[in-house]
């Protein structure tokens, strides 16, 4: 019998011999968990380095979940507005006043490969004003995606809290946040 | 006091004395190149600076300028790598920017004439009364009172293990001498360039946006 017929693990991309997947199948069988093929793949890297004719498929499994990634972090972030919504809560005239505050850097912004337009995350937003340590931040991380994973991701120093968690309970903290920032790119 | 007590080290730091410089074991066979990481924004490529660090700070009177033995331990003693291994395991996101964002170098380092301490090496710690290995890997500021120590006595830098991976990193003061001993840097890739570094990264589960 093939290989594939038995398994249910998602099909590889790229995989024309089906060796690939009698991994996936072999991985299956044994029920191991992320961390044993973590503690796997660590011993074979000892023999096998990784060289520079891996870096795409390296590129594309640490890409792998990317789009689940991006919800968590929006779904943290408190979801997204767009141009239009924006202009309307922050009291502008059109959608174009929103796009030149976030070519100067005022404003964080999102987008997607397979969307038109950008987007503004919830988050920055305190009633019709954006908060005042968002353009702060972005001097310092301006990647919008970022400076989203760096405000949301959750901190062992901060007893588990995010940046964004402990800014939007004590707003005095700011200057600790931009101390990490300038750490981040440091 | 027996033996067993230069031998053992119970991890626990202690403070600095006034160190005199004629007593202090230096490190021997200091190795040549090292790799630095730095922000594509950065000014320059190796700047030495006094932001707050395991051995460098605004209060202290010099300015540092670290380096890694390896390209995966310059990136985890960067400033990304510090942020990612103080994230929850889950939260580990980063972007492909981040990563072009990061630019490797390697450098010429000229040892001779240069006074560095190496903390991994126990002759050494005893010579300036470090009782525990501690003194150079755990609270920065007992680290930073070592470094200043240190360089009060003469040191141009400390040679220690990295914390955040398996390399060896150096501290380097700021110094006449110091940079007369460094090199030209050589850009060799940004970190996504690098295909051990993201073979590392996807082993301990970061993720890529």
């Amino acid at each position: 019998m093939r290989a594939e017929a038995k398994i249910d693990e998602p099909q590889l991309v790229e995989d024309p011999k089906q060796d690939k997947q009698v991994i996936f199948q072999l991985l299956s069988k044994f029920n191991l968990s992320a961390g044993d093929v973590a503690q796997i793949f660590a011993t074979y890297l000892v023999k096998h380095p990784a060289v520079e004719e891996d870096l795409d498929r390296l590129r594309s499994a640490l890409r792998c979940g990317a789009t689940e990634e991006q919800a968590r972090i929006l779904a943290d972030a408190g979801g997204l507005l767009t141009s239009e919504e924006v202009a309307e809560l922050l009291g502008y005239r059109g959608r174009q006043t929103p796009n030149n505050k976030k070519r100067n850097g005022e404003l964080l912004v999102v987008s997607f490969p397979n969307r038109r337009g950008d987007f503004f995350p919830r988050c920055q937003f305190e009633g019709s004003h954006v908060r005042a340590w968002i353009p702060e931040l972005l001097k310092r991380i301006p990647n919008g995606w970022s400076a989203l994973a760096f405000l949301t991701a959750r901190y062992e120093d901060l007893d588990g809290q995010s940046w964004l968690g402990v800014l939007l309970a004590d707003s005095a903290r700011v200057g600790e946040l931009l101390v990490a920032a300038d750490a981040y790119v440091s | 006091m027996s033996v067993s007590a230069f031998v053992d080290d119970e991890g626990v730091p202690n403070t600095p004395c006034v160190l005199d410089s004629n007593c202090i074991v230096w490190g021997q066979l200091i190795s040549q190149k090292w790799w630095h990481n730095a922000h594509e924004k950065a000014s320059q490529p190796l700047a030495f600076s006094n932001a707050a660090g395991r051995f460098s700070d605004p209060g202290l009177p010099f300015k540092t300028l670290y380096f890694g033995s390896d390209s995966i331990t310059c990136f985890r003693e960067s400033g990304l790598g510090r942020n990612l291994n103080e994230r929850f395991l889950s939260d580990r996101t980063i972007t492909v920017d981040d990563l072009r964002g990061r630019i490797e170098y390697t450098v010429s380092l000229t040892p001779s004439g240069l006074r560095l301490l190496n903390a991994d090496d126990s002759a050494a710690r005893r010579s300036i009364g470090a009782h525990s290995i501690a003194c150079f890997q755990a609270n920065h500021v007992l680290s930073r009172q070592w470094a200043e120590a240190l360089f009060s006595a003469g040191a141009h830098g400390i040679l220690y293990s990295s914390a955040r991976s398996d390399g060896a990193c150096l501290a380097l003061f700021e110094s006449t001498a110091s940079r007369e001993a460094l090199g030209r840097p050589v850009q060799v890739r940004c970190c996504y360039d690098n295909a051990p570094l993201l073979a590392s990264l996807f082993r301990e589960r970061v993720k890529l946006i």
